[in-house]
Order: C-alpha cells, then sequence, then structure tokens
C-alpha cells in the first residue's frame, strides 16, 4: 500500500480540527483581502448564499430521500414575507428572519400534506407545480405583492441600529447565517430525527418496521428544511432591497437542484462545494455568463457520469480505497461537520 | 403453592398473538385464506408451507404491512386490526423481512441505533441544544446498541458499512436491529436463507438464546432441521390455508404435511 498516501490521510484525520479552523480563519479573513472590490465580494456572497440554499435542499434530497426540485417556492416565500413585512409594516431584519422561515415551513405543509404519499417522479411533478403556483401567486396578487412591478423600497439589514450597506457587511452577515444553518443542520441529523429521515432515505418499510411514523418524518423534514431556504429568502430581499417574482422561477431551482448535484447530496459539505464551482464558473469564464444554464446542465452530465454521488462523495470514496487503515467510513453524515 | 404454579402456569401459557379468521385476498388470489392462529408467550413457534403458501402475507398482515380482506387479530389482548405498522413496532411487535431490508449506506451500529426511535424522547429543541434528554439518549442508543451487538456476535463489525456485510451477517444484523425495539414478540421471515450450515448453526442457537430472554418468537422457515429442532409449535400452512397445527412430533407424522411438501417436489 502507498504509505505517503495513507500516512499523508492520516495526518489530514488527525488534524481535522485544526484544517476545520484554518477554514473558518480564511473565510473571516476573505474580505479584508479584496478590501475595494465590490464584485468580488458579490461572487462571494452569492457562493454562501447558494451554499445555505442547497444545504436546505440537502435535508430533503440527499438525507430523507424525498425528491424535491422546486425548492425556489420556499426561498420565494421567504423573500416576499420580507419585503410585504418590511414595506408594509416596518419591520427591521432580525424580526422578519424567523417568520420568513416559519412561513416558508408552514407553506411546506400544505405541499407535504397530500405529497407524503408520493415519491420519487411523482413527488418531483408536484413540487415543481408547486413552484410554479407560488410564484404564479406572487405575480398575479397584485394588491398584496404589486405584481410584475415588484416590491423596492426594501431596507438594509441592520444590527443595533447600524445599517448594512457595504457588501463586506453583507459578506458577514450571510457567512453568520449559513454557518447557523448548517451547525442547525449537522446537529439535528446526529439526533433521533436525523436518524429517522437517513432510514427513511435507505429503506421506507424497514423505518416503519422500526417504529417510525415516516409519513409525519417526512412533514417534519419538509418544514425544517424549507424554513432554512425561507431564512436565505430573508436575507435575499433585505440584500437586493427589491423583489420580484422572476427571481423565482424554475431556473433557480435548477440552479439550486444543479450545485447540489454536483457537490453532492447526502454530504454536508456537498452544497458549500458545488456552489463554490458552480457560482464561480460563469464568472470566471465571462461568456459562459450568459449561458448560465447550459454550464449547469453540462456540469450536471459530467458529474453524474464521472462521480454519481457528486465531487464530495468521489472524493470521500477516493479517501475510503486509500485509507483501508482506519476505520471504514461512515457514509451517513459524510463530510462531518463541515 | 400448587395454587400458584398454576398461576403462573397460566400467564405463561397466554396467548400473546391471536388471529380470528384472517384473510388477506388479492384479486382472485386468496393469499391467506380464514387462518386461525394462537401464539403462546414465551414459545418459539415455526410456521411452514411450501412456496407462495402465503407465509409472508401472513407475516405482513399481522405487522400491519398488508391490510387484511377479513379477519381480526390481537395482540396481547388487544385488537390491532387495522394498525399502521408503526404503531405495531411500537407496541412490541418487531420484525425482519424475507428479502432484507437494512439501512445499507449505515454503519452497522447505526442500523441498531435507529431501532430505538420509539424508547427516545428527543426533539427539535434537545437535538439543537444538546440537552440532558438528548444525551441521555444519545448514549444510551449507543450502549444498548453495542450491548446488542455483542450479544449477536457483531460487536467488532459496529463501525462497517450494513453493505459490505457478508450475506448470513446481514441477517443476523437484522435481528440485532430488531431487538433494539425491546420486542415482546419478534417475527422472523426465513432467517436461514442463504446461511452456509455453520451460520445456520449459530442462528438456531441464536434463536434459543433470544427465547430464553423471555420473548415469544414466530419463524417462517424452509431448514426442516431448524423448524423441528427449535420449534414448541408448528402451524402448516398452505394455499393460504392452514392445514394443520402441533408439536413438532405431531407435524412430522402427518400425511396432509407429507402430501404438501411432496406435492411441491412433484411440481418442481
Ligand atoms: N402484493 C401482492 N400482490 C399480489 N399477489 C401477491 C402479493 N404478495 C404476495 N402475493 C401472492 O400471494 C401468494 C403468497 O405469497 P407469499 O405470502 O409471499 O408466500 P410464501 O411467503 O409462503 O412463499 C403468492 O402466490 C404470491 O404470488
Ligand atoms: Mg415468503
Amino acid at each position: 500500500m502507498s504509505s505517503p498516501m495513507v500516512s499523508g490521510i492520516l495526518f489530514c484525520r488527525r488534524y481535522s480540527r485544526f484544517f476545520f479552523v484554518l477554514l473558518v480563519a480564511a473565510l473571516l479573513a476573505f474580505p479584508l483581502l479584496f478590501p475595494e472590490d465590490p464584485y468580488i465580494m458579490r461572487v462571494a456572497i452569492n457562493v454562501i448564499l447558494y451554499s445555505m440554499l442547497a444545504t436546505s435542499l440537502n435535508m430533503i434530497n440527499g438525507y430523507s430521500g424525498q425528491f424535491s426540485i422546486g425548492h425556489a417556492a420556499f426561498y420565494c416565500i421567504g423573500a416576499y414575507t420580507a419585503a410585504i413585512l418590511s414595506t408594509r409594516l416596518g419591520w427591521g431584519f432580525w424580526q422578519c428572519l424567523p417568520v420568513s422561515g416559519l412561513m416558508a415551513a408552514f407553506v411546506s405543509f400544505f405541499l407535504s400534506v397530500p405529497t407524503a404519499r408520493l415519491k420519487g417522479v411523482f413527488l418531483a411533478l408536484c413540487t415543481i407545480g408547486f413552484s410554479e403556483i407560488v410564484r404564479l401567486i406572487a405575480l398575479n396578487w397584485v394588491s398584496l405583492t404589486r405584481g410584475p412591478m415588484g416590491m423596492p423600497g426594501i431596507p438594509s439589514p441592520s444590527v443595533f441600529g447600524y445599517e448594512m450597506l457595504d457588501n463586506r457587511e453583507l459578506y458577514y452577515l450571510i457567512l453568520f447565517l449559513c454557518s447557523v444553518c448548517m451547525f442547525t443542520c449537522s446537529r439535528v441529523l446526529k439526533s433521533r430525527l436525523g436518524r429517522a429521515w437517513m432510514a427513511i432515505r435507505e429503506d421506507e418499510l424497514a423505518a416503519r418496521a422500526m417504529g417510525i411514523p415516516t409519513q409525519r418524518y417526512k412533514m417534519y423534514n419538509f418544514a425544517f428544511a424549507t424554513f432554512w431556504a425561507g431564512v436565505a429568502g430573508c436575507f435575499y430581499a433585505f440584500m437586493a432591497n427589491f423583489v420580484s417574482s422572476d427571481s423565482f422561477s424554475n431556473e433557480e431551482s435548477f440552479a439550486i437542484i444543479s450545485i447540489l448535484l454536483v457537490g453532492g447530496q447526502g454530504f454536508m459539505a456537498g452544497g458549500p462545494v458545488g456552489a463554490l464551482i458552480l457560482t464561480i464558473l460563469p464568472e470566471t469564464i465571462r461568456f459562459l455568463a450568459e449561458y448560465r444554464q447550459i454550464v449547469f446542465g453540462l456540469a450536471i452530465l459530467f458529474t453524474m457520469h464521472f462521480a454519481p454521488r457528486g465531487l464530495v462523495g468521489k472524493f470521500v470514496e477516493w479517501i475510503a480505497r486509500l485509507d483501508r487503515e482506519a476505520k471504514d467510513i461512515d457514509m451517513s453524515i459524510g463530510g462531518g461537520d463541515i | 403453592m400448587p395454587a400458584e404454579t398454576k398461576i403462573a402456569q397460566e400467564i405463561l401459557n397466554a396467548e400473546i398473538l391471536n388471529t380470528k379468521e384472517v384473510s388477506v385476498h388479492f384479486g382472485g388470489l386468496r393469499a391467506v385464506e380464514k387462518v386461525d392462529m394462537s401464539v403462546r408467550r414465551g414459545t418459539i413457534h415455526g410456521i411452514i408451507g411450501p412456496n407462495g403458501a402465503g407465509k409472508t402475507t401472513l407475516f405482513n398482515a399481522l405487522t400491519g404491512f398488508q391490510k387484511l380482506t377479513a379477519g381480526k387479530i390481537f395482540f396481547r389482548g388487544a385488537d390491532i386490526t387495522g394498525l399502521p405498522p408503526e404503531k405495531i413496532a411500537a407496541r412490541g411487535m418487531s420484525r425482519t423481512f424475507q428479502n432484507i431490508k437494512l439501512f445499507s449506506a449505515l454503519s452497522v451500529l447505526e442500523n441498531v441505533r435507529t431501532g430505538f426511535h420509539s424508547k427516545l424522547k428527543t426533539g427539535l429543541f434537545d437535538a439543537l441544544f444538546h440537552t440532558f434528554a438528548y444525551k441521555r439518549d444519545e448514549s444510551f442508543a449507543t450502549e444498548k446498541g453495542l450491548e446488542i451487538l455483542e450479544w449477536v456476535g457483531l460487536r467488532d463489525q459496529a463501525e462497517t458499512r450494513a453493505a459490505n456485510l457478508a450475506y448470513g451477517t446481514r441477517r443476523k444484523l437484522e435481528i440485532a436491529r430488531a431487538l433494539a425495539l425491546d420486542p415482546d414478540i419478534l417475527l422472523l421471515d426465513e432467517p436461514a436463507a442463504g446461511m452456509n450450515p455453520v451460520e445456520t448453526k449459530e442462528l438456531m442457537k441464536l434463536i434459543q438464546v433470544i427465547n430464553e430472554t423471555g420473548r415469544t418468537i414466530v419463524v417462517i422457515e424452509h431448514d426442516m432441521k431448524l423448524i423441528m429442532n427449535v420449534c414448541d409449535y408448528i402451524t402448516v400452512l398452505n394455499q393460504g390455508v392452514k392445514i394443520c397445527e402441533g408439536p413438532p412430533s405431531h407435524i412430522r407424522k402427518d400425511p396432509r404435511v407429507i402430501e404438501a411438501y411432496l406435492g411441491r417436489s412433484h411440481s418442481a
């Protein structure tokens, strides 16, 4: 066996905590490296925002084995909730944040009551139809949402009365929200709830034989996951100061699912890795920006062919193959805390 | 004193599981037809019959996976007809599947820990803030899970992915996982299928040891040696109908049983 490789991996494992701290430090220091570049900060904010959205979808598609392809619906609900509450009732960011999340989770119940018995493609079709319905309501309920004119005039987020206008400040805000989201998700996955979801993913009948009320747990799963999409929507509304229904089309759902598939569903690191690659790829290669959808489509084709479990899945398999000395890797949580 | 022994004997003999004219039809096919069966507490009860006799369908009916066409099922005196599988499982009836159903991407230990679901209380809040309840639940599941694995002889494979286990070992893990529910009655659907003679022998011993801890066992099996050696009582099904029942010594000599099995070997 290639011993330098193995000892290298063992080294990485032993010092994984150290690498984690290094990553956190890098993320915190990042804006200081580019103090005068709003463009780079915007891209970085997008990467983190999409990491959060993909992680939220990961809870459904990656960990409970349900299959949603209409995740933009809940992002949309969160954004519009924040827009309406802030412009009509004068609510601030921190008041809107939990309400946006709860609103998305609440609406998810309406979807999961009729769909709790559906699986695979049938569930997927329902979610995409539902997403379209949500967008059309936002587009046509003019008295509430101003319809096609969109909702301008959303204030910027503020902390203790201090308004966050600068991209750098928004970067730290979304970094904070995404960290809370990922931390929460990983904790829930390592409890009885997460075990129930993964049991459903692996074999629904066996899960029922273990005393798990699968219908109910699938609904919890949808509600928990969509809460975070709603929170992300609230951030988006306050960041852009404007929402409009065409930001939440099926194209947006498709972007989120592409990110997750490329990164690797069922791995905590899947969302962030996918978001990093699929956000930066169309940005760096300038002429590709126009063809974002095509880039996403090709990226899915390539990963499905060369790494069916996504890039993180490939990485974990690669380590597992080299790392015979260490224990068999438990794929349940995959990337661990990160 | 004799009165006390008598009462104790009666409790011991009490019927834990009862079916009353249970029928399951698939269209015109009578997979299970008016089966009356009683399983006495603390016994090892065998169900035999040729392929397609309706044994698995009967198990599915008992555990709530299959709707009954007619009939009633009583578990510990209570009517459980029509309850969903998860409720029946939580009441203390657990099972294994003929076509093994493990959580294959999860580790051996995680498979067993999942079985503690209805014994634990952790909610969302507990999971997020690692409350006392969470810590107690998690350490309970780990300790008990390892204990069960030790018991069935899978302790040293606790971290292995279930998908990477050998076939016979998977069946063992399924039994371990079913034991996590701390069941009063354990239903095993062809546990020896695909096992080599050594593994089958170990399995026989395991079934007896589980039974000695006070659990009732119902086992479907084709391995006649296993059935005749470990069962206290046997029910024979053929084409959905119960054709005879009794202790092994009685079953062995019954002409209807011999005929049912001969009939199978003729058609095979
Ligand atoms: N879901 C089903 N739909 C239709 N027919 C079924 C179904 N399940 C079982 N059967 C039929 O019922 C009969 C009994 O099957 P089963 O209970 O699996 O037999 P055994 O376990 O004794 O071999 C078989 O003829 C089988 O084809
Ligand atoms: Mg069968």
